[in-house]
């Protein structure tokens, strides 16, 4: 196996790095960690390791969440093999030698402190080379606002996980489609719909964070 | 036979309780249905924190409460001293013959909220994955006493409860919960509401369980639940 499928398969199974017993039948082998330092070491351009070894893993391991086939432990396993790779990358990020695909804010909507979904699909966001400004819970029109002045051609997504909740988000789409037609959005959280989605005119309704990924990517590729 | 009235005394029979979370009994059993729904391994590491932090939050209080109140159904609406909650076809078709509901709150309190808040997920994701399920299990599980405690102290009255029926769940919008509030005293545990409905601390529940001569016990389960997607969702 090349290293950067050796990267690839230690994020999708989350083998953080030699010390971890997890997964049992990788007990002893080299991890995340170990494979990054060593494709740095040997050459391999830092955005190969991203884009061919990291990314890889985390794309995996979210097309498997969506199917039910893993949860969120071994979602968290994997992503936490790919922050121990990604710090080694982090000196080539400000370097400028790898650079992030866009930027992405995210915040949970206003009224709402449930943030375990929305942290889900931040955390991928960031294992699939997104730049993630994350606003918290209790998010309001003026924080997104806000946001969009300072990250300029960001995506934006929003969650909610009460009935009541989801309803502002209508209000805080209107404000920033006012500053940016072409602003993208994205909603998710528990009691949403695509029907929910459409009325609200947001971009992207997405069941599960591999969706907001595949849908974010598909926006870059007819940008480029 | 006697009737239900002459068997409850529906004065002043507000009861609030104090438990350790130890005296719940936590267990990783217990959040196995959210760590691996569908039986799949879960790696130890998270089994061990889970025990950590399980046992650091056993030496925590948790507060709940129920208050008793007369019941009716007009056809699909509960009224309850004056106020009609619409509760939605399934939990109606479950109170129709309830006489009485036990109204409950369980809350985490302020101090365990902060502990429970205590890792920020960006740093510290597998830990504070954990310890937001343990504050769940704590609830349902502080839930599951009041429930169990109502149905015993009922049963020795020769009446039956349903099962535990909360705002947010099977169709009852989570907005009824201002008028399930303004059915418990004042400041019920220190519980308050935002304008959404949540209650802070988040960590607590409400809900009503239903108390009768022909009340029935139905389980019930995410399965019977519309939020197919649900991050918290038992698949």
């Amino acid at each position: 196996m090349e290293i950067l499928e050796k990267i690839a398969h230690c994020v999708e199974f989350g083998k953080i790095n030699k010390k971890s017993p997890y997964p049992p039948n990788m007990r002893n082998e080299d991890g995340a960690d170990e494979y990054v330092k060593e494709a740095l070491d040997s050459g391999i351009e830092p955005n190969d390791v991203l884009k061919e070894g990291l990314m890889i893993g985390m794309n995996k391991i979210g097309v498997k969440f969506r199917a039910n086939t893993v949860f969120v432990p071994q979602v968290l396993m994997s992503a936490k093999s790919m922050s121990v790779g990604m710090a080694h990358l982090r000196p080539h990020f400000i370097s400028g030698a790898v650079q992030r695909k866009g930027k992405f804010i995210i915040g949970t909507i206003k009224g709402d402190l449930h943030d375990i979904g929305k942290n889900l699909v931040a955390m991928m966001l960031e294992g699939n080379g997104y730049e993630v400004i994350d606003l918290g819970v209790d998010v309001g029109a003026d924080k997104f606002l806000e946001a969009q002045k300072q990250h300029p051609g960001s995506l934006i997504g929003m969650s909610a996980l009460l009935t009541t909740t989801m309803t502002n988000m209508a209000e805080v789409i209107v404000e920033l489609k006012k500053v940016d037609p072409t602003q993208k959005v994205f909603v998710g959280g528990a009691p949403l719909s695509q029907e929910f989605c459409d009325k609200i005119n947001a971009d992207y309704y997405a069941p599960d964070p591999q969706g907001v990924i595949e849908y974010a990517n598909s926006l870059l590729q007819l940008a480029s | 036979m006697i009737e239900v009235a002459e068997i409850l005394d529906v004065k002043n029979i507000t009861e609030e309780i104090k438990l350790k979370v130890s005296d719940l009994d936590i267990s990783v059993a217990d959040l196995k249905e959210y760590l691996s729904p569908t039986g799949e391994e879960i790696p130890q590491y998270f089994i061990d924190i889970s025990n950590e932090e399980i046992s650091k939050l056993n030496n925590f209080y948790v507060s709940a409460g129920y208050t008793i109140l007369p019941a009716t159904t007009e056809v699909d609406l509960l009224k309850i001293s004056e106020e009609y909650f619409n509760v939605g076809k399934e939990i109606i078709d479950q109170l129709r013959k309830a006489e009485y509901v036990a109204v409950y709150a369980v809350t985490v309190g302020n101090e365990l909220e902060n502990e429970l808040l205590k890792y920020d997920f960006q740093t510290q994701m597998s830990e504070a994955y954990i310890v937001d399920i343990i504050g769940n299990v704590i609830v349902e599980k502080t839930a599951l006493y009041i429930q169990n405690k109502v149905a015993v102290s009922e049963k020795k009255k020769s009446l039956k409860t349903t099962n535990s029926l909360s705002p947010g769940n099977c169709g009852w919008d989570i907005i009824e919960q201002f008028k399930l509030f303004n059915l418990l005293p004042d400041n019920f545990l220190g519980i308050t509401l935002n304008n959404s409905g949540m209650m802070y601390p988040s960590k607590s529940l409400s809900g009503m369980i239903g108390i009768g001569k022909k009340a029935r016990f139905l389980h019930s389960d995410c399965k019977t639940c519309s939020s197919k997607n649900c991050v918290y969702r038992k698949k």
